[in-house]
């Protein structure tokens, strides 16, 4: 008996010991063996992140004046996966889709909601229980409860599955059920044309914006699945697919005031799928103050092309993450995605610089995206950030460009009612110091009209300072190329005289002069432009010589004013189709240009055209002339550039390359050029009471013929003031069919007398 | 008698292994109710309830079990009378009827209580008893132990009645009833048991509960897919309504539980270092889901340190009843030893996800005065056997 009563304690005992055990090991399954996908479960649920964006780095003239500002402000964003579950009419849509397989304009059920909830409340009844997909089911009923607004779903289950013993033949019988729904939608709907009006939007807009993004999320889901009929297996993907692209973040106002904020922020409930997003706002100076919109560029919504990356990577994320048993592989694959997603360059929604320098400094401008990780509790609460990196605001940018003069040059170009350009450079160094450009769009007109300036015939895109769709020739301005050419190479000499009868005739052409100068000097042949002068003088020259002297001069080559590698930029060459690639053609509107020397256009009549600047030399840019008249004033000839400081680094530009002048070919020169202005003819204009002689300035004129009878171009080149040189400037006139004298020069002296050219020179001489 | 004397020879390891597990009990409820602002005064309740056991030990110890022996009967009845009482005059029909107000925002929960009295009235009905060939020896003690099940079922209580069966059967076996016997009535327990499930004992949610756990997610799923395959879409849609209520119901618990428990891994994340524990994501986590906090911040090596624990206390407990020969004492021990066994495995074992939801505290640890006090004074109770043994039966 006692032997007995022993065993029996230890039975129990052993028992105790096995249950014990038995927790043990499956204690030991969960914790050591499936603990990390319990760990990863459980950071799933408790964290979430989003980014924060960054500043744009600005951009500034040499004086600091902001020529692009940026400023945080905040932004109305659209998320279509929060509407479709948590507005009513989001939900009617959802329902109406799931039942009749036909997506539903949205703004329908905003303009009639009546007639869509009755439909759905006769619809409903009949065919949930007629429903291929008990996913499908599920979500109907998923969406009804919502728009029901039954606190627990099993009501609805009962009310929805047992239909023989049910007491409600349809949904109508709820109680007040139609009413309700019709209530809520007519709140949202006030709601909504209350935050229209607030942002000055167009009546309707809101209404139809859901509409809008669930066609993106269907094309795009559209994109990774055919769907392959009806069945529940095609269902269940098309539905996972949903649920990774239906929470793009659209953007709907860049910038919305103060109240329409706390509107959307307090009284959340009201507009489901809306959300209030810090932003960063580019601002450019307008109206009065606006300055070189054509220069700075416009900001846009990246295009495909530069979506493609993330689109590709956002796919294979997507096509992981609706796997239904994913490998340890794909959770990695899906981790670094995700980071590396969050750390692209550019995200739909956000914008970038789509033309001019915007696009060209997009690298240094761009600043870094922070991201905020959180941790939340079952309440959705924040309570602690796990992870947070600052954004980086982008670099600024200090451009050469002097503002004054910069806005001096635009209005100038712009009053005097010709389309042409103007160049402004520092001779010494080659600082771009304006750019002025005509016809030129406005801010406006580039952000709202740019279809129509792409169309435009006169090319209002292309600046005409530095590129063009039709370059003229340097015409007369040239013969200074040619003077040296002679002089420094021994073939003439300045007290050489030459007959001028007015025309001059070789092999069977007439080529001819403006005037009939008897026995002229070089000196005077300059002063006057006199092209006989230079036929003749080219006997004594030849083709290599010229050419020489033209490419050292700056001709025939671009003047690489944006070159990256004078800024330290990324090479803007690469794979077609690249960032790099979409940068410098988005620039293109500001990319020199300047064609090759015509090396193959031969013979003495030529040679001629071309001592006088036709012929082989055809396609220069106002910038190529105003750095060679450049070299005239200094003796070396700058390399233009546009950027001064990139964020803290100072862009130092090459040193001029030195010409090599005679110092007596470059005072005759000068000389020359002065008497252009004093007794030439840049006085032609005398009669006008406009004289350029108090500025000090020496110059060049120059008339570009393009052949038949076009209307000629008009040229005026040159520095001042001639003792010190501050300022090498050239001035073009686009097919005026006037003499450079007559309507270039008069530009320049109504620029030299505006008050911000005068301001410049004040602060020139200290 | 001596205090002096009994004090010497109580069995201090028993002593001190309470304290330490209730003292784990404090330190989770602490970590697990911290950051709220309602609870936060919890484990200072949980404190209070231990000081008040412990002088209800010292009363079981001077009073002596042999005392309690004879009122065994009346506190059975008295217990099954609070029982009756509170079916018929507790709760507003919503929610389980468990508790009884005594004031200050604490209840009393007999059916913790009516473990204690069923041990005892068992163990007093079969101390002396030898015979147990027949069938009709039985009638009795089971007829003691479905009165207060059946009472406790219909609260709802689902998790303690369970504790009773377990109690009864280990009781009969010890007392020297068939072994063969005992295993057939078991088997035939199991069979019934769907009758018990489709029974009106049950309520709804019961019911999905125990569904919810014999029915996963996963196979649901696949099951639902085969039956649209087979065309037949009604019963798809029943199991899919299932696999929703699982999802968003009793499911929720079990899944955080796990979530809770496996993150944990080895070593843990330290004492209130547990983000399901810290951001909420586990109700009732500091009465009746409490392992699984353990499981979060003290890891695989804290659960199972807790679960040597308790199986050392079962250990000691069993030791006491084989050294004792008084029959009722020995009884008693074998009681408390399978109550406080059966509950800690049913308990971890739920939040483990090996067996589905029913409400059971874990003994010494969950936060609840009605339990503390009854795992204190079902310890008291053994102690005193164990002290008795010495004293009165020794050789």
């Amino acid at each position: 008996m006692k032997k007995r009563q022993v065993d029996r304690f230890r039975v129990l005992f052993l028992i105790t010991a096995f249950l014990f055990t038995v927790v043990i090991g499956r204690l030991f399954f969960v914790q050591v063996i499936q603990g990390d996908f319990w760990e990863r479960e459980s950071w799933k649920t408790r964290t979430s992140g989003r980014t924060i964006p960054f500043e744009r780095g600005w951009i500034m003239a040499r004086d600091l004046t902001p020529l692009a500002s940026s400023e945080n402000t905040f932004e109305l964003r659209f998320v279509f996966g929060y509407f479709r579950k948590e507005s009513s009419v989001g939900q009617i849509g959802m329902i109406y889709q799931l039942l009749t397989g036909q997506r539903l304009e949205h703004e329908k059920i905003y303009r009639d909601p009546a007639f869509f909830v009755d439909r759905i409340l006769d619809l409903t009844f009949e065919s949930a229980t007629r429903c291929d997909s008990t996913q499908k089911m599920e979500d109907i009923i998923f969406y009804l409860e919502r728009l029901f607004g039954l606190p627990d779903g099993e009501r609805l289950e009962v009310l929805a599955l047992r239909s023989e013993d049910s007491p409600f033949k349809s949904w109508r019988d709820l109680d007040g059920v139609r009413g309700r729904i019709l209530s809520a939608v007519d709140l949202e709907r006030t709601a909504i044309s209350g935050l229209e009006q607030e942002l000055h939007l167009d009546s309707g807009t809101l209404m139809r914006l859901p509409g809008k993004v669930a066609e993106a999320a269907d094309r795009r889901v559209a994109s990774r699945i055919r769907n392959e009929g009806e069945g529940e297996a095609s269902y269940r993907l098309m539905r996972r697919y949903h649920s990774q692209f239906d929470y793009y973040e659209e953007p709907v106002c860049r910038k919305i005031p103060y109240p329409a904020v706390m509107k959307v922020v307090v009284q959340e409930e009201l507009y489901p799928g809306y959300y209030v997003m810090e932003s960063n706002q580019r601002r450019y100076p307008s109206g009065r103050n606006e300055i070189c919109p054509s220069i700075i560029g416009k900001m846009g919504k990246p295009g495909p092309r530069d979506l493609e990356e993330w689109e590709e990577h956002r796919r294979t994320l997507a096509d992981i993450s609706v796997k239904e048993e994913k490998t340890g592989q794909d959770l990695e694959e899906i981790d670094s995605l995700q980071i590396w997603l969050r750390e692209i360059d550019v995200l739909p929604g956000e914008e970038m610089g789509r033309l001019g320098l915007e696009a060209y400094l997009e690298p240094v401008l761009r600043g870094k995206r922070g991201y905020l990780f959180m941790e939340r509790d079952r309440y959705s609460r924040r309570r602690k950030i796990l992870d947070y990196k600052p954004p980086i605001r982008g670099r600024d940018v200090v451009l050469t460009i002097d503002a004054g003069l910069q806005r001096a040059a635009e209005r100038v170009l712009g009053q005097s009612g010709h389309n042409g350009a103007i160049a402004l450079i520092n001779p010494w160094d080659g600082a771009v110091l304006a750019l002025a450009s005509h016809p030129s769009p406005s801010r406006l007109e580039l952000t709202r009209e740019y279809g129509r300036l792409l169309a435009e015939a006169d090319h209002p895109l292309l600046h005409r300072a530095v590129t063009g769709w039709n370059l003229p020739p340097p015409g007369s301005v040239f013969k200074l190329v040619t003077a040296v050419a002679a002089l420094e190479e021994g073939r003439s000499q300045t007290g050489v005289l030459f007959d001028c009868q007015g025309r001059f005739g070789v092999g069977r052409e007439t080529l001819r002069c403006d005037g009939i100068h008897p026995s002229i000097g070089l000196e005077d042949a300059i002063v006057k432009s006199c092209n006989i002068y230079f036929y003749k003088l080219s006997r004594q020259l030849d083709f290599a010589t010229m050419f020489t002297w033209a490419e050292k001069f700056g001709f025939g080559h671009e003047t690489g004013i944006l070159d990256p590698a004078l800024y330290g930029l990324p090479a803007t060459s690469g794979r077609e189709g690249s960032a790099a690639y979409q940068r410098s053609l988005r620039a293109a509107g500001l990319g020199d240009s300047a064609g090759p020397l015509k090396l193959t256009e031969r013979g003495e009549a030529n040679l001629m055209r071309f001592c006088i600047g036709q012929g082989a030399i055809d396609d220069v840019t106002p910038l190529q002339v105003a750095r060679m008249v450049s070299g005239l004033a200094t003796g070396a000839l700058p390399r233009p550039y546009l950027i001064q400081r990139i964020g803290r680094r100072e862009i130092r530009p090459p040193r001029p390359r030195d010409l090599g002048l005679d110092a007596h070919t470059l005072e005759f020169i000068r000389g020359a050029m002065r008497q252009v202005v004093s007794r030439g003819t840049a006085r032609r204009d005398s009669a006008l009471r406009r004289d350029l002689e108090p500025f000090d300035v020496a110059g060049k004129t120059g008339t570009a013929q393009i052949g038949g009878s076009l209307p000629t171009h008009a040229w005026f080149a040159g520095y001042l003031p001639s003792r010190k040189p501050a300022l090498a400037f050239a001035v073009f006139v686009e097919s005026c069919g006037l003499h450079g004298g007559e309507t270039a020069a008069p530009l320049l002296n109504r620029l030299l007398e505006q008050p911000e050219a005068k301001a410049f020179f004040e602060e020139t001489r200290q | 008698m001596k205090w002096r004397e009994r004090e010497s020879n109580l069995d201090w390891h028993l002593v001190v292994l309470a304290f330490c597990l209730s003292l784990i009990g404090v330190a989770f409820i602490w970590s697990s109710t911290r950051d709220s602002l309602s609870f936060s005064d919890k484990y200072r309740n949980q404190l209070l309830f231990i000081a008040v056991s412990v002088p209800a030990v010292v009363v079981v110890l001077r009073f002596g079990y042999i005392n309690i022996r004879k009122l065994a009967y009346l506190i059975y009845t008295g217990l099954l009378i609070l029982l009756i009482f509170l079916q018929l005059f507790g709760g507003d029909g919503q929610r389980a009827n468990r508790w009884f107000d005594i004031g200050f925002g604490f209840g009393l929960q007999p059916s913790e209580f009516m473990k204690i009295g069923l041990i005892l009235v068992l163990a007093r009905y079969m101390m002396y008893r030898k015979e147990w060939s027949r069938w009709s020896s039985l009638v009795v003690p089971f007829a003691l132990t479905l009165m207060p099940m059946m009472l406790i079922i219909m609260q709802p209580d689902l998790g303690t009645a369970l504790l009773f069966p377990p109690i009864l059967f280990s009781m009969l076996f010890a007392a020297g009833a068939g072994g063969k016997r005992l295993l057939l009535l078991i088997g035939a327990g199991i069979l019934l048991a769907p009758l018990v499930y489709f029974s009106p004992f049950l309520k709804e949610y019961q019911r999905e509960r125990i569904t919810s756990f014999f029915q996963q997610i996963p196979r649901l799923e696949a099951s639902a897919k085969s039956l649209i395959k087979e065309g037949k879409i009604e019963e798809a849609r029943d199991l899919q309504r299932k696999i929703k209520a699982l999802k968003t119901g009793s499911g929720y618990q079990q899944y955080f539980s796990q979530v809770s428990i496996g993150s944990g891994g080895f070593a843990g994340k330290g004492l209130s270092e547990g983000p399901q524990n810290r951001l909420n994501y586990l109700p009732e986590r500091h009465t009746d889901f409490i392992f699984a906090i353990i499981g979060e911040e003290w890891g695989f090596l804290g659960c199972f340190a807790t679960l040597v624990l308790f199986l050392l206390l079962v250990a000691l407990v069993f030791g006491i009843a084989r050294r004792t020969r008084e029959p009722f004492g020995k009884l008693v021990c074998c009681g408390v030893g399978v109550l406080l066994g059966f509950q800690v495995f049913v308990n971890t074992a739920i939040t483990v996800g090996l067996l589905p939801i029913a409400g059971m505290p874990l003994p010494f640890i969950s936060y609840g005065g009605s339990s503390l006090l009854t795992s204190f004074l079902a310890v008291g109770l053994v102690l005193d056997v164990g002290y008795r043994r010495i004293r009165v039966f020794a050789p």
